[in-house]
């Protein structure tokens, strides 16, 4: 309705000021753009269907098509709300994994982790909350790194655009993954998780 | 690590990856020489780089939802759909997209929205959303909201509706664009106004007002729109259909602080949300100050701060309020200032009144409805007195700042909460001034309900009746009724027996100690079969009738309906409105109409007070023969099992409750369903059920109990303590808040505090039956069996007649006995446990005993033939099938026959466990995880065990017992460290049963932690292990001493080496 489009225009011209100016820092729309992806979230992640799965990239790229009017913005300015998309979509994800974890509800739709890989792979999901325990660990070592990780699992951003949103090559982003995933991995397998 | 050595072992990992995997050895080997620490690192990562597989790597954003839109073009512009094309899109929603779209018909050229479902988003849940937003539309027919024109379905056979496009302006943009001056932002408004009250007459709130959604058109028509997110009032949703039916996390500058909380909307919140458009409207500001914009400021500041005055903000705005547009036009002025000065006067008084009244933070304070806003409104238009007063100071200090919630704005999960019933403010100008009208008594004011003069001989009688008008009064919304505990404890300080008369001078004594106004009392007598009962309303200081009625019944068997009447005068008189009383439920719909089944009913309660649970029972079950509907009492009788441990026969009655919960008043009706959440183990249904009760009645402490409960159970510890000390703080004469609180310390290994708790027990209430098992408990978590296994045989010796209650001694005796190798003990034990607890019914620990007599040949002998014998002749003449569902252990009974090397029978067990948590509407994933993992590691599948075990230990509801199967398959994966790990948090977490798992586990534990940790290189935790075993098993049959003898040997030969 156009209540929505309203709204819409005033996130896109937004999004397009963000890469004019030196705009630093909060802003009008942030709350906006905040609201969008922790409704979403909150829909998905409440829903009573069994096994479902969350795919925060797929809801980070709804909550972008809903709020911005594609017709005026590129795909760098995509790249730069994806971003700021990204950071905020962790931090709800775990905020609800460890309130579901710490009320040890577990019911069957609320995984607490986030399934990415499913009959392919058959590998178990990953904990969320070991995941994020591990990113800031990795963060606190190497900030980009694990900056790197939230664009590409939460915000779903290619290389490429990592790469922009970054301001480094193509090949420093391929670098920086590699590395930094073998060393989640690692992390995490070897993290203990007892009580 | 330094940055250095970080950059260096990327270099490495990066380089060594460069390298076939045959050369990357020597290439290690020479780069890393001396740094051998550096070289373990870097092959770490390798390794885990080649096991990683798939991980994290970006998945595929795949869901149509995401799918991002064609460059240029809108894929659906052209379609045709019905008599309409579609010619853009005009925004995307959660589960629609909304299209501008023309209909031509030759004739004319009309422009309308259409809302479709997105593509891909057809489940049938989705499908009924649309369709329930499609059937509000339609029922709403007002030339202010946004009308539905025409519905379908597509060529897909797609859900469609399209309505009025509504080309407008959001009303506080219209209004600074036309420089309306504030009557005319008022006639706007009121045509907003009708528009909702339009909607909640019929039964539709719409729960997202806000400027955005009211468009005014050109022609200067206002138009409410989207309500898709708008609830039906009347419907009582399932717990589960609220999230089906979605939710939205609104806009918290214009939510209702309950909507911000995550309640249920009412009538109330759109009030709330008019009043922040209407102040908008008025001042151009935002009604709340916030140092920063994010949502969590906005949340907080709705619900702990207060707005300012209108007349203040447009004079003194503070800078952290939010501006949104120009002030109101008042004529032209020679300054901005003297403009808003003049503002300001226009503003103050009663539009200041309205405002603030519908801005109220507690709903009930609110304008009850939108019409009798709209109606101030015109009053003040129209010169005349409006109705809302302005607040006093003693209100202000609204109960609803005092809380502070955490999480603010996290998921807005729709919830059991009961609606709150508007309370409508007595009028002035009626026949006989209401006690809350001419200020007697205050809105919410408590009272003490007296017990009634029995004037007929009939004690009981007179009993029962006092209870009915103490349970209907307790539902009143104008007043609050002391509660029979509140009323004990008063006496207590008073130096009275608790069960003591409460004729009027006592409860007037009482009134006034307490600061309460008013007793209620009254009187029934008999005449010749026709029955008379009076009910006043004295003032507590003077005695002064502040009301008195009278109401006659024919015979006894219009009694109930007589009370009726009567308390429900009573109420009116108070100050409830007619159409309010005409809602409430009557009295025997709260309680039952009959007489004798009251009767029973109100006996059965005062034995639960006094302790006889099993005759409580026993009057509970014959009342309900009486009237099969009375949900009250089935709900006594469904807490009278549970006290007892008898979960089975809790259940089950707490259903047939729930059948008949319209019978239960709110209170009544929330314990129900969050009993029966609880028992679901669903914490947090059962949380948000309590806390509302919390909400309304602070001092109700058996809701704290019961909340601090579920905060335990679900292992928040640091919460229930709190709960469990607010509580006490309340009413300190209430065992159960110390008991809980002792458990909670205990948990936290608050082993000194938990002492303390203890002692407070012991002094203040001797001899209570609990006591002793909350001593056990406190000396089984510590692992002090000698103490425990005294415990329990003081238990057993002071048992009377009631078998039931030597069941758990004896299963503690048992299970000590074989934490302590004592077998043959443990068998006697177990026997006489199989005994008592058939004897009295118990058959959920029943079966338990035999699953641990079970494992006590499994483990202790290792006579697999002789423990699955065992168990197959219990469950051969007492099948699962054949308990009651909750008493069916089907986990339970899996992991020992996963243990008995019998995986084969698992999957059936499996299937049943899952269909009957179905059945029961129950989840347990842990328990089932504890199963699989077993299996897994039965199988021979040890990652997939490790992983299982490891998430079914982090769920479940004792931190501890998984831990030891766990440990073990980390074992099997070699992951000695981590095996050596979950044994020792197994040994030294809390937990208050614990020779449950420590009769099965412990000394195999011990002896396992002790091999490990010599393996791991790690001789002093060996050691104590070692000890530790040895100490344990000291008096353990001969069998086993041959095991210590051969640990002793061992230590000789290591010390002599």
């Amino acid at each position: 309705m156009t209540d929505d489009r309203a709204a819409q225009g005033a996130v896109t011209q937004w999004l397009l000021d963000q890469g004019r100016s030196d705009k630093p820092g909060l802003d009008d729309m942030l709350p906006v753009v905040y609201q969008e992806l922790h409704r979403l979230a909150t829909g998905y992640l409440s829903r009573e269907a069994t096994g479902h799965t969350l795919q925060p990239t797929a809801l980070v790229n709804e909550a972008y098509l809903r709020l911005i009017d594609q017709r005026r913005v590129d795909w760098r300015n995509r790249a730069q709300f994806l971003g700021l998309a990204a950071s905020m979509m962790r931090r709800i994800l775990v905020n609800h994994a460890r309130d579901r974890s710490a009320q040890k509800r577990g019911a069957a739709a609320q995984q607490v982790s986030l399934s990415l890989l499913e009959a392919p792979s058959g590998r178990p999901d990953v904990d969320l909350i070991a995941l994020e325990d591990a990113l800031g660990r990795l963060a606190a070592q190497d900030e980009r790194k694990s900056r790197v990780v939230e664009l590409k699992f939460f915000g779903g951003l290619t290389t490429e655009e990592i790469a922009e949103v970054l301001q480094i090559s193509g090949a420093t982003v391929e670098r920086e993954w590699s590395f930094a995933r073998a060393w989640l991995y690692d992390a995490i397998e070897g993290t203990n998780t007892l009580p | 690590m330094s940055d250095a050595r970080w950059h260096r072992l990327e270099e490495l990992f990066h380089q060594a990856l460069e390298r076939p995997p045959k050369e990357r050895a020597s290439f290690l080997d020479r780069e890393c020489a001396e740094d051998l620490a550096l070289r373990a690192d870097v092959e770490r990562l390798l390794s885990a780089n080649a096991r990683a597989g798939d991980f994290i790597e970006a998945p595929a954003i795949a869901t149509p939802s995401a799918a991002p839109p064609d460059e240029g073009d809108d894929p659906q512009a052209g379609r045709r759909i019905g008599a309409y094309r579609i010619v853009r899109a005009l925004g995307r929603g959660g589960m629609g997209a909304v299209y501008l779209a023309e209909r031509d018909d030759g004739a004319f050229l009309q422009r309308v929205a259409i809302k479709l479902i997105k593509r891909g988003m057809d489940t049938d849940q989705v499908l009924l959303r649309f369709r329930a937003e499609r059937q509000i539309l339609a029922s709403l027919d007002h030339p202010n909201i946004a009308r539905l024109l025409d519905g379908g379905t597509t060529d897909d056979g797609l859900p469609y509706f399209a309505m009025e496009f509504i080309d407008g302006q959001a009303i506080d943009t219209f209004a600074e664009t036309k420089r309306l001056g504030v009557e005319d932002r008022l006639r706007l408004f009121l045509h907003v106004c009708d528009a909702v009250a339009y909607a909640h007459h019929n039964g539709v709130i719409h729960r997202d007002i806000k400027p955005l959604n009211t468009l005014v058109t050109p022609a200067g028509v206002p138009k409410l729109l989207d309500f898709g997110i708008a609830k039906v009032l009347h419907d009582t949703p399932d717990e589960n259909t609220a999230t089906i039916t979605g939710l939205r996390l609104l806009t918290p500058d214009y939510a209702s602080p309950e909507q911000v909380e995550g309640r249920r909307a009412t009538v109330a919140s759109d009030v709330y949300s008019l009043g922040v458009v209407l102040f908008e409207l008025l001042t151009g500001r935002s009604p709340y100050r916030v140092s920063s914009r994010s949502p969590q400021e906005i949340a907080a500041a709705v619900v702990t701060t207060e707005p300012d005055r209108p007349s203040t903000v447009v004079t003194h705005p503070s800078d952290r309020v939010k501006v949104r547009r120009t002030l109101p036009t008042t004529g032209s002025h020679a300054s901005a200032d003297t403009g808003a000065r003049h503002l300001s006067r226009r503003l103050r008084g009663d539009l200041d009144t309205i405002v603030l009244t519908a801005l109220r933070k507690d709903p009930d304070r609110r304008y009850a409805s939108v019409a009798s806003m709209a109606d101030d409104i015109r009053r003040h238009l129209e010169a005349r007195p409006i109705t809302a007063r302005a607040d006093h100071t003693a209100y202000r200090v609204a109960k609803f700042l005092r809380r502070q919630r955490a999480a603010l704005v996290t998921a807005a999960v729709a919830l059991v909460a009961v609606v709150s019933s508007a309370v409508l403010l007595a009028r002035s100008g009626r026949n006989d001034p209401t006690l809350i009208s001419t200020n007697t008594l205050h809105l919410r004011d408590r009272v003490v309900v007296a017990d009634f003069a029995d004037l007929t001989g009939d004690a009981a009688l007179g009993r029962a009746i006092t209870e009915a008008v103490r349970t209907d009064l307790s539902q009143s919304p104008v007043i609050r009724v002391m509660t029979p505990r509140q009323v004990r404890s008063s006496l207590a300080t008073m130096q009275q027996s608790p069960d003591v008369a409460l004729n009027d001078s006592l409860a007037r004594e009482l009134a006034v100690r307490e600061g309460v106004k008013a007793i209620v009392t009254g009187s029934l007598s008999r005449l010749s079969g026709s029955y008379t009962i009076t009910v006043q309303l004295l003032a507590a200081q003077s005695g002064e009738a502040l009301a008195s009625l009278r109401e006659t019944a024919r015979d006894s068997t219009q009694l109930i309906r007589a009370v009726d009447r009567a308390s429900k005068q009573l109420r009116q008189r108070i100050g409830e409105s007619l159409r309010d009383l005409a809602d409430t439920p009557r009295l025997w719909q709260a309680t039952t109409a009959s007489l004798p089944a009251l009767r029973l009913f109100t006996e059965a309660q005062q034995l639960v007070r006094s302790g006889d649970r099993t005759a409580a029972v026993e009057k509970f079950e014959r009342s309900i023969a009486l009237d099969t509907g009375f949900a009250s009492a089935e709900l006594g009788l469904s807490m009278a099992y549970g006290s007892m441990g008898d979960e089975g026969r809790s259940m089950a009655a707490s259903e047939r409750a729930l059948a008949h919960q319209e019978r239960l008043p709110f209170v009544e009706r929330s314990f129900l369903l969050a009993s029966r959440a609880y028992s679901r183990h669903d914490y947090e249904t059962a949380i948000r059920a309590y806390t509302a009760v919390v909400d309304r009645y602070p001092e109700n402490i058996s809701a704290l109990n019961n909340v601090a409960l579920a905060y335990r159970d679900s292992r928040r510890f640091a919460t229930a303590e709190s709960l469990f000390v607010r509580a006490i703080a309340i009413d300190s004469s209430v065992a159960n808040l110390l008991f809980g609180l002792h458990t909670t310390q205990v948990l936290q290994g608050k082993f000194g505090d938990a002492t303390n708790t203890l002692d407070t027990i012991r002094r203040r209430f001797p001899d209570h039956p609990v006591y002793l098992t909350e001593y056990l408990q406190d000396a089984a978590a510590q692992q002090d069996w000698p103490r425990a296994e005294r415990t329990a045989l003081t238990q057993i010796e002071k048992v009377g007649t009631d078998t039931a209650q030597l069941v758990d001694p004896y299963e503690a005796l048992a299970q000590i006995a074989m934490v302590r190798g004592r077998l043959r003990e443990s068998e006697r034990l177990w026997a006489t446990h199989a005994r008592v607890s058939r004897a009295s019914g118990i058959m959920g620990r029943h079966l338990f005993g035999v699953l641990q007599r079970g494992y006590l040949e499994l483990r202790y002998r290792n006579d697999t033939a002789r423990a699955i014998a065992l168990v197959d002749s219990a469950l051969h003449v007492m099948p699962l099938d054949g308990l009651l569902p909750a008493d069916r252990r089907y986990d339970e009974v899996a992991r020992f026959y996963i243990a008995a090397g019998q995986p084969a029978r698992v999957a059936p067990l499996l299937d049943a466990a899952q269909a009957n948590d179905r059945a029961l509407r129950r989840s347990q994933p842990e328990e089932r995880l504890w199963t699989r993992g077993l299996l897994a590691l039965a199988e021979g599948r040890v990652a997939s065990a490790v992983d299982t075990l490891r998430l079914a230990s982090s769920l479940h509801m004792c931190a501890s017992c998984v831990l030891p199967d766990l440990g073990h398959a980390y074992e099997r994966s070699h992951r000695l460290r981590e095996a050596a790990d979950a044994y020792r948090t197994y040994l030294s977490t809390p937990w208050l049963w614990r020779y449950e798992p420590d009769a099965v586990a412990l000394g195999w534990t011990l002896k396992r932690l002790s091999a490990v940790s010599e393996e791991l290189g790690d001789t002093n935790q060996a050691r104590a292990s070692r000890e530790q075993l040895l100490h344990t098993w000291q008096g353990a049959d001969a069998s086993l001493q041959v095991v210590l003898d051969s640990i002793r040997a061992a230590d000789r030969q290591r010390s002599t080496r």
